[in-house]
């Protein structure tokens, strides 16, 4: 780290005595923002809020605070990462390290820019090939090397790099390599294609390929096989967009390597193949977009022992719709990189016949099925098949009253397999119908309340659940909200003992906002269940929560 | 600028695609085992703990001028504390080999060897133990001592730290005992004894080893090269019964674990059978390599 820190600062002294050279004319331009999360637990065995920090440590803080300097086509970024008895990396950990999150140098040229230090990109959807950071799920992923990016025509990207992952404040020792080239080819005012291809090399460092071949050497002899220390992924893509109608394609294959079948937990050597297509077509009132995925063991990870959200290279999210409200996002669907067949269709449709646009229709529906499983059976509107790893329909209808009065109303009906998302080996499958509705009522143009509530009704899992919020906006600064989450019947993990009664559990929540220019600083009491926490399609299961939870965003 | 980017980018990929061809895999036993007889079970009666004892595991070559000495300081120390220790001489196949190649006039040398020393095996427990860039080298009890960068190390520092692993206490008891066949195979039966309860996850390596081999070996003698035709190369590996890197011991390692095997391995008709003997190892193949105990015995 000392090294790290030493050669940061070498790198800013260079940097400010080049650019103050070149011209003085850029004084330059400063940038950054800092975030908080601190969190304080309650004990609370009735929901099984019972961490480390729940026993020991009490409370824990994460917080970044992020730089950037730019002057003269060079630019500076510096973040400083804090975690503090933190659950956010690994829920059942109290991780605790501060230090120099990431830090990067680029100089942009005429039509190229260079980057050494650390760096975030992606090819095309990210299939192949996706450095990112998400701090709600505590993932990062950026990728510590050179990378240089070139447009040797306004239409045209080309991009190479080489480097090592980040994980947490070191990096894991399996090299990297990329190559992305993408073109915009204008056909006509009304056609254009953006066609792309992707070549990324994986090589796995020899200490981790002793712990692979060490593994397989104690497999029965004839599951045994050899491993590869080189994997090639590569993908073609291309959009095509023709008026109202946009078509993207994208294909992606990577060499044989061991992957892990989480049917048997054992390593075995495939190849992987991803298919993803989506068309959408828009008009005024009217939209749809469906899109269809077909993974076939297309895993790539820094290494085939990495599992969950560790490691990842490439960035296969779910295809299911990203819901809001508390209880429709209780269940979610993990991309299944062994096998999957994925289908989304979303609709949007504002009848003419209603009153001046004031009525909107949503619809999804969304599937993800085994690879032997998918069918018209699967696909259909049979209600319980628990061959479907998850099914969901969706429907909401959002009408305006007057400009002061909105409200909504909906439905939802969850396939889930939990035994397969959540590891909960023998629990059945859960089949659950959530109405909703949500109502927003503006007394004056900077004071409104919003109502929301759900009711979840299955026979599955922790049983049904009610929940309802009532929030109070004081534009621009102030908002409150009250909410309570009632587990209102058993399900089958909750089921009472035969002679006890079921008593209600509450899930409050209080929370409170106040915004001042770019500051925003929010604090809340929350009570909530266990559960799948996703953003941008990527989950991982999180444990209960009970405790108070104050946050500070700030961007200067 | 553009041309010359177009083509460093071309080169570039080409170069990617292309070194996709070939890699040599790692080792992955892919021969059924020699294990006939596996059991396991729970003893209340449990024994007292044996001393440990040390294995120096020395990786050397023919034409290695200075791995007399290695081999004279691992003798030295055995005999400093008899029974105690090890020693299994390993001239591996396909490493260093301009120092582990065998003589032969049809390349140019002056002698011809009668044996050819080097095998897989031995090729595979350097590659894992860490291949160095000189010989000789050789670990003790195949551990990376802190003040050390790697498990290989110079052989005067054999002596140290044989010491303090003969300090330390073993929580499993070998019990090892070996024969020739009807049918000419090496018979191997070990017992292992868990006496202690273990966490980490061990494993059961069986190599044959032979003495007696007379033949041609540089040597440093004052500062010059000489060639001793009938050089005495002992503690050579010959065969690992087991998986090269060890078989796991499929059970949970609590105290009175014990473990009952026999191997059968067919002897190579070369190997002169009054000469060899079998070592056990118990040791660690996670990113540990430790070995916890270690034992020998003449084949009879």
């Amino acid at each position: 780290m000392k090294k790290l820190l030493l050669s940061t600062l070498l790198i800013s002294s260079a940097f400010f005595a080049f650019s103050q050279t070149e011209k003085n004319d850029d004084k330059g331009e400063f940038s950054g923002n800092f975030q908080t999360n601190n969190q304080f637990y309650f004990k609370d065995s009735t929901i099984g809020a019972n961490t480390t920090q729940y026993e020991r440590e009490l409370s824990s803080t994460d917080a970044w605070l992020w730089l950037n300097y730019k002057r003269n086509g060079y630019s500076l970024t510096a973040r400083f990462d804090l975690f503090n008895n933190s659950p956010l990396l690994s829920p059942q950990e109290a991780y605790t390290r501060s230090g120099l999150g990431m830090w990067s140098l680029t100089k942009t040229l005429d039509n190229m820019d260079i980057t050494v230090g650390y760096f975030y990109d992606q090819f095309a959807s990210g299939m192949v090939f996706r450095a990112y950071e998400d701090r709600n799920l505590g993932l990062d992923f950026a990728v510590q090397g050179a990378r240089v990016r070139w447009a040797p025509t306004p239409n045209t990207s080309v991009k190479a790099f080489t480097g090592l992952q980040k994980f947490r404040f070191d990096v894991r020792p399996v090299v990297l390599k990329g190559f992305n080239a993408e073109h915009l080819l204008e056909l006509g005012e009304n056609l254009s294609l953006t066609p792309g291809v992707s070549l990324v090399n994986r090589t796995i460092d020899k200490t981790t390929m002793d712990v692979i071949s060490s593994t397989i050497n104690n497999y029965d002899l004839e599951n045994r096989f050899l491993p590869k220390y080189n994997v090639f992924a590569w993908n073609v893509y291309n959009t095509l967009r023709y008026k109202n109608i946009s078509w993207s394609f994208e294909y992606a294959q990577k060499t044989a390597e061991a992957v892990v079948n989480p049917s048997t937990n054992r390593m075995e050597l495939h190849d992987g193949k991803v298919l993803l297509t989506s068309v959408s077509y828009s008009t005024k009132g009217f939209g749809i977009n469906a899109q269809y995925r077909n993974i076939n063991k297309f895993s790539l990870r820094t290494s085939p022992l990495e599992n969950q959200n560790f490691g990842m290279i490439a960035y296969l999210p779910s295809i299911t719709k990203q819901n809001v409200y508390r209880l429709l996002a209780r269940y979610n669907a993990f991309t299944q990189e062994f096998g999957e067949h994925g289908l989304q269709i979303e609709m949007s449709y504002k009848p003419k016949f209603l009153k001046k646009y004031q009525t909107q229709i949503n619809f999804n529906y969304s599937l993800a099925t085994g690879l032997d499983n998918f069918n018209a059976k699967t696909i259909g509107f049979s209600a319980k098949d628990t061959t479907r790893y998850f099914r969901e329909y969706n429907i909401e209808v959002l009408h305006k009253f007057s400009r002061k009065f909105k409200m909504s109303l909906g439905y939802q009906v969850i396939n889930y397999d939990q035994q397969l998302f959540e590891a909960k080996p023998g629990v059945p499958y859960v089949m659950a119908h959530t109405i909703f509705g949500e109502a927003t009522y503006k007394f004056t143009p900077t004071h409104s309340m919003r109502v929301e509530g759900q009711y979840l009704s299955t026979k599955e899992d922790l049983g049904s659940f009610v929940n309802g919020l009532v929030e109070f906006n004081i534009a621009p600064h102030y908002s409150f909200s009250i909410g309570d989450m009632v587990n209102v019947k058993p399900g089958y993990r909750n089921t009472p003992a035969p002679g006890k009664k079921f008593e209600l559990v509450h899930y409050y929540s209080i929370f409170g906002a106040y915004t001042f220019k770019t500051t925003r600083v929010t604090g809340g009491y929350i009570r909530q269940v266990e559960g799948v926490n996703c953003t941008g399609g990527v989950c991982r299961v999180e444990p209960a929560f009970n405790g108070v939870r104050l946050t500070l965003v700030t961007n200067f | 600028m553009k041309k010359f980017l177009s083509l460093f980018g071309l080169i570039s990929a080409s170069a990617l695609l292309l070194s996709s061809c070939e890699e040599t895999p790692p080792y992955i036993n892919l021969t059924p085992s020699n294990s006939f007889v596996d059991t396991t079970y729970i003893t209340n009666n449990v024994p007292a703990a044996q001393a440990p004892n040390v294995l120096i595991e020395e990786f050397t070559g023919v034409r290695c001028p200075n791995c007399p000495a290695a081999q004279t300081e691992a003798k030295n120390i055995a005999a400093n504390n008899p029974g105690r220790i090890n020693i299994m001489t390993i001239h591996p196949l396909g490493l260093l080999n301009s120092l582990t190649t065998p003589f032969s006039v049809d390349i140019g040398d002056k002698h011809t060897s009668k044996y050819d020393f080097r095998t897989l095996a031995g090729k595979e427990i350097f590659s894992m133990v860490g291949v160095t860039s000189q010989l000789p080298r050789g670990d003790v009890n195949r551990r990376l001592f802190s003040a050390e960068s790697e498990r290989a190390i110079d052989y005067p520092k054999w002596a140290n730290y044989v010491a303090q692993e003969l300090a330390k206490n073993t929580p499993v008891n070998i019990d090892l005992k070996s024969y020739i066949t009807a049918n000419d195979s090496i018979a191997v039966e070990v017992t292992l004894t868990y006496t202690e309860a273990v966490s980490d996850s061990n494993y059961l390596t069986l190599a044959v080893l032979e003495d007696g081999m007379e033949d041609v070996q540089e040597k440093n003698e004052g500062g010059t090269t000489i060639y001793v035709e009938d050089y005495e190369h002992e503690h050579v590996l010959r065969a690992v019964i087991t998986d090269y890197y060890g078989d796991l011991l499929k059970a949970e390692l609590v105290r009175g674990r014990v473990f009952k095997k026999l191997y059968l391995y067919k002897r190579d008709e070369k190997w002169v059978k009054q000469n060899l003997s079998i070592l056990a190892l118990v040791n660690s193949n996670t990113t540990k390599k430790d070995v916890i105990h270690s034992m020998s015995v003449k084949i009879k």
